[in-house]
Parts: C-alpha cells; sequence; structure tokens
C-alpha cells in the first residue's frame, strides 16, 4: 500500500498523540558509584529491554518506512 | 604578536596574513608552540603535527608572496578531532585499544581544508570512541578527562572534548569536531566557544571514525558564528565516498540572509525553568537578547517522542556493529570506561525488531518538525541545561536538587535535532559563576545560513564569544 505524504503525516499525528506516556518513560536508574563491570553489564541489558517494551508500545502505521533508503 | 593573535577571527588573521604584518610560519610556530605548552594542560591534545605544519606554512607565505591568495580560511592554524585520520599519522579514536592504529588515507574535510590553506597543527582530544552508546565518566578517553579552560576540575565536555577547550584557550583558531547526539553542542557549551553542527550530509564523513552511519556529523568549533560559516563553506560539499553525502555545497553568504524582521523564532517558556538555577538570569538575558534583534518569537512545543530511546537504539545497534570485532575479540575491556564497555556488549544484543522500529519511528520524528518549521524558522533553546559538571561527578547522576517544572521544555532538542538530522548553532550567552552558559539555535535541513545570521546578530550585540578563560 502507497501512501501519500499527506495521509503520513495524519497518522503521524495519531502516533504522535500515542506517544506521551512513552516520553515520559523514567530514565534509566543511575548504577552506583561503586558498580561492578558484572552490575554494569546487567544495567545495559535492563536498559536494553526496557527501551524495548516503550518502542513496543508505540503503534505506527505499517507503511511507516525507516529512515535509511536502500539506493541500488 | 601580541596574545591577541590567539583569540582572533579568521578573516581578521588571514588579512593580517594578506597585509604580511607577520608571516605563515610565524603564526604556525606562535599557536603550535601554546598548544604544545598548555594543550597538556587541559588534556587536549593528541598529536602534535609542528614539522608539518611549519612546512605548510613555508608554501603559504610563497604563496602569499605571489599574491595567490585561496580566501579567508588560508593561513589560518587549526587543530582537528582524532577521529579524523591523516595519512601516516597515529589516529587514537580516543580509545587504547587503537592508541598505535595509523592511518591510511585523509579525511575527505582534511583535504577539503588543505585546499583552502589552512594548516592543520594538531589533532585533538575526545572521549573514546567518539563516547559510544554511552560513558559515565568525564575520564572516559585515552588523554584523560577533558579539562576546561574555565575551570579545570570541570569537565569540558565530550565527546569533541579537546576541539573545544582548544579553541577556548586560544591554542587554535578553529577546530573540527563531530556530533552523533550532542558531541559539538555540548562541548561548545560547556567551554563557551561557537560550535556549528551541520545538517546531516553536509559534511562529508570519509576518513572519519564511524559510529553511527546514520547519524554521524562533522562541524566546526569557533570564536564565533562568523568563523563557522566560513569553516562550513571549506568543508562542506559532495563525496562519492560516503554513502550519507547529500550532494550540497554550502555558500556562506551573510550578505543574502534573510531579514531577521521576517523570522519566527520558537521558543518553550518553561526552558528557563528547566536550567539550573545559577544559569537562569543569563538564559533569560539571552532570550530577551534574541528578542531584540527583532524576530518574532512564538511559543512552541518539542513533537513528543522518546527520542532518548530512540537514538539510545540507533547509536547502540550501529555502533555495535561498527565495533563488533573489538567487542567479540575482548579488547573492547581496554576501554576506559566500565559503562561504555557494558554498553558495545549490550548493543550486538538490540533485537533487528528494535531497531527497525525505532528508524521507522525516526521517520515520523522527521515528519513532525517538518510541520513544526512551517510555523517557525528557528528553534531556540539553551544548549545544555546545567553548567559544565565536576570532573568527579557521574554523568548518569541525577541533575541538580530543584523541583522540576510541571510543564514539558524543549530539553529533548539534542537527541531530537539529531534523529531528524538539523543543523543547530551553539553561542555563549553568558556565565554562571565562572562557567559559560550557551543557547542552541535549531533550524530545518540545510538552513546554516538562517542560523548564521542570527547568531551573527546576536554575537554583533553581545560580547561572551570574545571572553578569554582564566588560564589563557
Amino acid at each position: 500500500m502507497k501512501l501519500s505524504r499527506r495521509k503520513l503525516a495524519g497518522m503521524a499525528g495519531a502516533a504522535a498523540l500515542a506517544a506521551p506516556a512513552l516520553a515520559q518513560t523514567p530514565p534509566s536508574p543511575a548504577a552506583p558509584i561503586s558498580a561492578t563491570p558484572g552490575d554494569l553489564d546487567q544495567a545495559a541489558r535492563e536498559n536494553n529491554k526496557r527501551i524495548s517494551d516503550a518502542l513496543a508500545k508505540f503503534e505506527i502505521p505499517p507503511a511507516t518506512e525507516p529512515a535509511f533508503q536502500f539506493k541500488a | 604578536m601580541t596574545d591577541d593573535v590567539f583569540f582572533a577571527g579568521i578573516a581578521e588573521l588571514n588579512e593580517r596574513l594578506v597585509k604580511r604584518e607577520f608571516s605563515t610560519v610565524e603564526l604556525v610556530r606562535a599557536f603550535s608552540q601554546r598548544l604544545e605548552q598548555l594543550g597538556p594542560r587541559l588534556n587536549a591534545l593528541a598529536l602534535p603535527l609542528t614539522a608539518a605544519a611549519l612546512r605548510r606554512a613555508k608554501d603559504i607565505d610563497a604563496e602569499l608572496k605571489r599574491d595567490r591568495l585561496r580566501g579567508p580560511l588560508q593561513g589560518i592554524p587549526f587543530g582537528a578531532k582524532d577521529l579524523l585520520a591523516v595519512e601516516g599519522q597515529i589516529t587514537t579514536w580516543g580509545a587504547k585499544p587503537f592508541a598505535a592504529q595509523v592511518t591510511g588515507e585523509t579525511a575527505t574535510v582534511l583535504q577539503k581544508l588543505d585546499k583552502t590553506g589552512s594548516v592543520l597543527i594538531g589533532k585533538l582530544s575526545m572521549v573514546e570512541l567518539a563516547g559510544g552508546p554511552s560513558y559515565r565518566f568525564a575520564s572516559a578517553s585515552l588523554f584523560g578527562p577533558g579539562l576546561n579552560p574555565w575551570d579545570r576540575t570541570r569537565w569540558s565536555g565530550g565527546s569533541s572534548s579537546g576541539s573545544a577547550s582548544a579553541v577556548a584557550a586560544g591554542l587554535v583558531t578553529f577546530a573540527l569536531g563531530s556530533e552523533t547526539s550532542g558531541s559539538i553542542v555540548t562541548p561548545a557549551s560547556y567551554c563557551g566557544v561557537t560550535g556549528l553542527r551541520p545538517t546531516y550530509g553536509l559534511v562529508s564523513r570519509h576518513g572519519a571514525m564511524a559510529l553511527s552511519w546514520t547519524m554521524d556529523k562533522i562541524g566546526p568549533l569557533c570564536h564565533s558564528a562568523e568563523d563557522c560559516g566560513i569553516v562550513l563553506q571549506g568543508i562542506a560539499g559532495s563525496d562519492a565516498d560516503d554513502p550519507g553525502s547529500a550532494g550540497k555545497s554550502f555558500y556562506y553568504t551573510p550578505q543574502f540572509a534573510r531579514k531577521l524582521s521576517d523570522l519566527r523564532v520558537g521558543f518553550a517558556p518553561s526552558d528557563i525553568e528547566w536550567a539550573e538555577t545559577a544559569m537562569r538570569p543569563a538564559l533569560q538575558a539571552a532570550m530577551h537578547a534574541i528578542g531584540e534583534t527583532g524576530v518574532k518569537m512564538a511559543e512552541i512545543k518539542l513533537p513528543d517522542f522518546p527520542y532518548g530511546a530512540l537514538a539510545g537504539t540507533i547509536i547502540g545497534a550501529e555502533g555495535s556493529s561498527i565495533f563488533e570485532s573489538l567487542i567479540t575479540s575482548g579488547k573492547v575491556n581496554d576501554l576506559a570506561d566500565a559503562k561504555q564497555i557494558a554498553g558495545l556488549k549490550a548493543g550486538l544484543e538490540i533485537p533487528a525488531k528494535d531497531y527497525l522500529k525505532a528508524m521507522r519511528i525516526r521517520s515520523l520524528v522527521k515528519q513532525k518538525f517538518r510541520e513544526l518549521f512551517a510555523d517557525v524558522d528557528i528553534i531556540v533553546a539553551p544548549g545544555r541545561y546545567t553548567v559544565a559538571t565536576p570532573l568527579s561527578q557521574a554523568l548518569d547522576a541525577p541533575g541538580p536538587d530543584q523541583p522540576r517544572p510541571s510543564v514539558p521544555g524543549l530539553n529533548g532538542l539534542i537527541p531530537a535535532g539529531n534523529l531528524a538530522g538539523l543543523p543547530a548553532l551553539s553561542i555563549p550567552c553568558g556565565f554562571a559563576g565562572a562557567l559559560p552558559v550557551a543557547l542552541q539555535l535549531v533550524g530545518p535541513a540545510f538552513s546554516e545560513n538562517t542560523l548564521l545570521a542570527l547568531g551573527r546578530e546576536f554575537q554583533s550585540h553581545t560580547d561572551w564569544h570574545r571572553r578569554r578563560p582564566p588560564m589563557a
């Protein structure tokens, strides 16, 4: 399905309406100064998971293409 | 030659060279000595290139003698962030695992500057791997923490740490830095210099370390908006060797700038409350000064997206892919910052679905900014909401202990502007105690001349950009 820019913009608006909750997702908590490398590895993985959950909640129109282009 | 030359603008220095007030060799020798003497005191110097610079300066003097004039950059000494390759020289990317890396081909931007006749006198320090996905301490660099010339117990900002501190301390007339998400705007704000993040694709990244193919930009840090325009003209342009190249040139044309009274400038009043208390008087006065230039001010809101999460996913996934062999070989553990190491490892585990989702949402970000720029021509916001952090403070520590405003400000503008590929100009606008405070001006893609026009006008009525740090 091809979408016009105008329609895409309208859908973008709808998606943005769903965004406030995500935008307010609390940032990852600061690790204590004494954190060990193991703690930081764990914290980095948990941060990935937190971001992944946040992105999963963000609804976007199926026709939205990623912001890069392959040129043949 | 007086100390004034170390803080003079590009056009003035070039004019004095053309008038033979001093030679290029004399100028380059003076700057090189200063860079070698004061650079290490700021942890700003990665590699002096004095011998090559003096040889080049001699050639430039011969050209000037024959009246072969190349333009305002001819004979001007500059430094480059140590992620830009110089043929046959060590390029460390600020990271221990690359401390002995000798690069082959000189980066396109440096080749372009060579054609303008400017003289590279040294490589400047940086945060390791330009910050990678994240880092925790100012010490995340092969060269040690970047020290702020205004207060050496404070950080110079990252990741273009040495580029900003060297310009602020008058060790080079201008420097090249790079920004993936904040690495020009942050050190420019903290060090009180003028920094320009160009539109994505306007300046070639060929020969520069890649951190994020879709977000990396190279830009100048200078004493003024005027100088940023001159340098940008020298480095911008199409490059077949950079797949992200926009195929556009840039001509700095202040004489054709739009009338300021035609410009609409968007701002968020709550931004002042989001800033650290000590910064507020300077920011308030600066916003007032922007209004006094004749522009029309309009309240705006930033489109609501999880900018931090988007930038983190994209930089994390692309960066860890770029440095996959460093990570899997275990050499990543030689980096200085434990959070950087952990972030790079975790970046390899970011699922494709998250990266693609982030890149798809990024398309919407771009679209929403296009709509916002139908209402305003420029967005103005604080460069940073805190002054330069103490060296020992963890960068992920909570901000100052003060009540948070209930209304959102524009404090997501750095990741937002980078995700959308927009240009930004950071201009010094005052002090909080002894530390610089800055504004950032952000515009639509390829609006650099408009940003520079407003920056130039602001700087014609203020002298914050002319202040010199105590150590200088």
